[in-house]
């Protein structure tokens, strides 16, 4: 009895991961994703695996046949919560399937589709370290390090087990098989070797859908990298007139308003690697997310870009994202054009400067661009 | 991973045999293995057929059924195939008693395959036919490339079910095919006597199946029964119509119809078009007997289990366990329903509560009392498994009494509140209710109306409309599968929002107009 059943089901898997990469999209997009992490389970509910066939339509006043006392208008269940048009597909017979990946493998699917590059650890101080940790047990070794007190404890247990030992007159003799000698074990740590930070624009003119925007790339990028990079270092930063440092689940959650004012997050990054980083040892990549409406002439932060940040990183990423926006004083209400001014100086500084490499940028005008900017952003491989 | 039965499994399999052909029971001889769980899902995802062809439907289903019972949300005790010799597999986990009571139920399993009238025409060597299939198919792989053999059986799969829910029945104008198909002397059935007592030696040149009734000779095409497939010929054989319409008469096989009719269809499409079309017929009388099979089969493994005392006197309360599984739930769980109409016509049977008089009585309390000493309930059980269907069953057994008795209600919804409450208690509500669930195993029944549609080849199916609509979007969804294996444009007509309609497939595109 040779099944096909493994092909069949292996078969069965490849389709609905296709089928997962046709609404890629909408999956990246969806807000409850955002912030999770590598193993953390994401159940999809696959549809239209089913194959279609001539059914009849539901009918939602028949609540069938029961069994039991009951008078005549008795309540027997409540109807679904979903009245009409809610997702009619829910709850089907057979073919709906509830597939559970976890963010990696999603990330992963995402990486297939898009076509990202895997990224290679350069450097030269991607390499592991080795520890010798010494954590385990063992029955031969040298007498240095002999652990005594695991071994009188082996010599009494063997004592009690075969009636010699008298507690009356407690004595413990040794032999050969009670010894105890600690052993080590070699581990790899590896050695951190790039730090990506976030930087986002919290401003007033950010509303949360364009905070939301940029959290869901932020957020995708930081699970793919965290999958393919080993060592990888994350660091967060929040600005709108001033800039802070902050934790994950702050910059992932957070809603403050205020003035723009790009230089300061510029100099809090600047600030995080001179203390932390040192750009001869590390690679740094900064992600920055704005809706490009800076206060200013951006003179201070081309300033601060010269001024060495530009020259300690990799790579700077910039989005600027272009949802219209109700108030956007800029462009007087119109939601055509709408378009913050610093994605067009930015290019222009970078371009006549000597860090023409460096700058990778992308316009979002809505969550269809968030799968192209990530390609934009991670598809060099750099 | 698979076991050979054990010596003594070996020994408790021969007992039980014994037991069950001491009740009567007919069956093949029947091969048993022992299965562990992940290999018994692998088999009941293949739906029995460890040889069946390699489709992804398959591995859906396994993977389906990995969660279920690997869960213990669900627990399949054992798999029936209905071939000869007969296969059965069991679960490596049931305990000692299970496996008793699940050998008695097989054998009542098989018995019925064997004996019951839908299943009289299927393959009874299943296994290696679909053996067969799946080489063909391989072939079929082989030379035009897997995925787009894979995608036509998707495409066909859509269609599976079409085919024609009572072959054997004549449909249309019986008169003109009275003449030439009586006494055409073949017979190739078990008829085991009229169960109604109608006197047989009335009937003309040759007796009619099943014990049917001589008055049903109209209705019923011999031909047919002795050999489905022969139908095929059918059209050939029959005089010429005026009309040059094909199919001249509405076709409920609408496979046979798109392999035969399809243009320009490479034979190797028609080829596996028809064993899926062979296959489909192979599970039919499967979905029409569910409640009759499992009914039978969980009444003889209790009577075997408990009054013949096959349970050892230390498995009783394991016994009783397991069968509070098997029978638990309500409404439609077929082993339930099954097992206790089953019973209920024993005891009526058994003491005389049919007939004209019984249900003229008017006093009640004589009613609850009626007893004549008739005896003839295991009699009447059998000739019921050999001739009838889940419809059949359901109208004539399930009477008023069964019905009041089992405390059944049906509930509708009750739009002011959303709440589904008790409709109604009427027993003929109810009864309806189950068989429209039965009816065509609860699908639409779809016919071909015209293959050659506004004089352009095109496909005219239409809806037997019984008061249920269609889904539209599901309708969309085949029609454009079936573009794909027609080839030409697609139309059905049936009823939308109350209004009768065509809906059409053409190029990518759904057009629905009135008519």
């Amino acid at each position: 009895m040779v099944s096909n059943i493994p092909k069949d089901a292996d078969r069965f898997n490849r389709i609905v991961k296709g089928n997962i990469r046709k609404d890629l999209k909408d999956l990246i997009a969806k807000d409850d994703l955002i912030g999770r992490r590598g193993k953390d389970k994401v159940v999809i509910p696959v549809p239209h695996i089913n194959l279609p066939r001539f059914k009849h339509g539901d009918n939602k006043d028949d609540g069938g046949v029961g069994q039991g006392d009951g008078d005549i208008g008795d309540k027997v269940k409540p109807a679904d919560k979903g009245e009409e048009g809610d997702d009619p597909k829910a709850g089907e017979d057979a073919g709906e399937h509830m597939l559970e990946l976890t963010v990696e493998e999603l990330a992963e699917i995402m990486g297939e589709e898009l076509k990202l590059p895997r990224i290679e650890p350069r450097g030269k101080r991607t390499i592991y370290q080795q520890f010798d940790h010494y954590s385990g047990l063992r029955r031969k070794g040298p007498r240095a390090l002999m652990r005594f007190k695991r071994t009188h404890l082996q010599a009494l247990k063997r004592q009690i087990a075969s009636g010699e030992y008298n507690p009356n007159d407690p004595m413990i003799c040794i032999e050969k098989d009670d010894m105890r000698y600690r052993s080590w074990k070699t581990k790899d740590i590896p050695e951190s070797s790039a730090v990506v930070m976030y930087l986002m624009d919290v401003s007033g003119s950010m509303s949360d859908r364009h905070k939301s925007i940029a959290r869901k790339i932020a957020s995708w990028t930081d699970v793919w990298l965290r999958a393919n990079y080993k060592g990888l270092e994350s660091r967060y930063i929040i600005h709108d007139s001033v800039a802070a440092e902050v934790d994950e689940e702050t910059f992932y959650k957070t809603t403050t308003s205020g003035g723009t004012n790009i230089v300061s997050g510029y100099i809090e990054a600047q600030k995080i690697i001179k203390q932390s980083y040192d750009p001869a040892d590390w690679n740094i990549y900064l992600f920055q997310f704005s809706d490009g409406d800076n206060w200013g002439n951006n003179e201070d932060e081309f300033n601060v870009l010269k001024g060495g940040l530009m020259q300690a990183l990799n790579l700077l990423c910039y989005a600027q994202i272009d949802v219209p926006w109700f108030y956007n004083t800029r462009s007087g209400g119109k939601s055509e054009e709408v378009m913050g001014g610093y994605l067009g100086d930015l290019e222009k500084f970078i371009k006549e400067s000597k860090y023409k490499d460096k700058l990778l940028t992308a316009r979002l005008q809505d969550e269809e661009d968030i799968l192209p900017a990530i390609q934009t952003f991670l598809g060099t491989g750099k | 991973m698979y076991w050979h039965l054990t010596p003594n499994m070996q020994k408790m399999k021969e007992e039980i045999e014994e037991a069950a052909k001491g009740c009567g029971l007919d069956f093949y001889p029947t091969a048993f293995y022992v299965l562990d769980l992940e290999t018994m899902n692998e088999i009941c995802a293949n739906t029995g057929f460890p040889t069946r062809y390699s489709h992804w439907r398959f591995g859906m289903e396994y993977e389906k059924m990995k969660k279920e019972t690997g869960y213990g949300f669900s627990r399949l005790y054992e798999l029936v195939i209905n071939n000869d010799p007969g296969v059965a597999y069991l679960l490596h986990d049931n305990s000692i008693t299970q496996q008793r009571m699940v050998m008695a139920h097989v054998f009542a399993h098989v018995d019925f395959f064997k004996n019951n009238a839908c299943f009289k025409h299927t393959d009874r060597s299943m296994v290696y036919t679909m053996e067969g299939h799946r080489k063909v198919i391989e072939k079929y792989i082989d030379e035009v490339g897997f995925s787009e053999v894979e995608h036509f059986i998707d495409n066909c799969l859509s269609i599976e079910y079409l085919i024609d829910e009572f072959p054997y029945i004549k449909r249309g104008n019986s008169e003109e095919k009275k003449k030439d198909k009586c006494g055409c002397g073949k017979s190739s059935h078990g008829c085991k006597g009229c169960k109604h007592g109608h006197d047989e030696k009335r009937s003309g040149s040759e007796k009619l199946p099943f014990g049917l009734p001589e008055y049903m000779r109209d209705f019923v095409d011999l031909d047919a029964l002795s050999n489905i497939d022969r139908r095929n010929d059918d059209d050939e054989e029959e005089e010429e119509d005026d009309e040059d319409r094909i199919p001249r008469k509405p076709e409920r096989d609408v496979l046979k119809f798109l392999i035969e009719h399809a243009d320009g269809m490479p034979s190797w499409q028609r080829d596996i078009l028809s064993i899926l079309r062979e296959e489909s017929y192979y599970f039919l009388p499967q979905r029409q007997t569910k409640i009759m099979n499992e009914g039978w089969a969980t009444f003889w493994h209790d009577h075997m289990m408990t009054e013949m005392g096959l349970a050892e006197p230390n498995g009783l309360i394991d016994y009783a366990k397991t069968m509070a599984g098997v029978i638990g739930g309500g409404g439609m769980n077929p082993y339930k329903l099954g097992f206790l109409l089953y019973q209920d016509i024993k005891e009526r049977w058994d003491k005389g509560r049919h007939g004209k008089e019984y249900e003229e009585e008017q006093d009640a309390l004589k009613k609850m009392n009626w007893d004549t000493k008739e005896g003839n309930g295991f009699k009447k059980m059998f000739e019921v498994r050999e001739s009838m269907n889940d419809i059949e069953f359901i109208r004539e057994f399930m009477t008023d009494e069964f019905i009041q008795q089992s405390r059944f209600f049906k509930a509708k919804l009750d739009h002011n509140d959303n709440w589904y409450k008790i409709a109604s208690r009427k027993p003929q509500e109810i009864r309806n209710w189950f068989i429209e669930q039965l009816v065509n195993g609860g699908q639409p029944a779809i016919e071909v109306i015209d293959g050659n549609f506004e004089n352009s080849k095109e496909l005219l199916l239409g809806h037997v409309y019984y008061g249920q609509e269609l889904d539209n979007t599901y309708r969309d969804k085949t029609l454009a599968r079936i573009y794909k294996i027609w080839r030409r444009p697609v139309h059905i007509a049936t009823i939308a929002d109350g209004q009768p309609v065509i809906a059409s497939y053409d190029k990518g595109e759904i057009k629905v107009t009135k008519w």
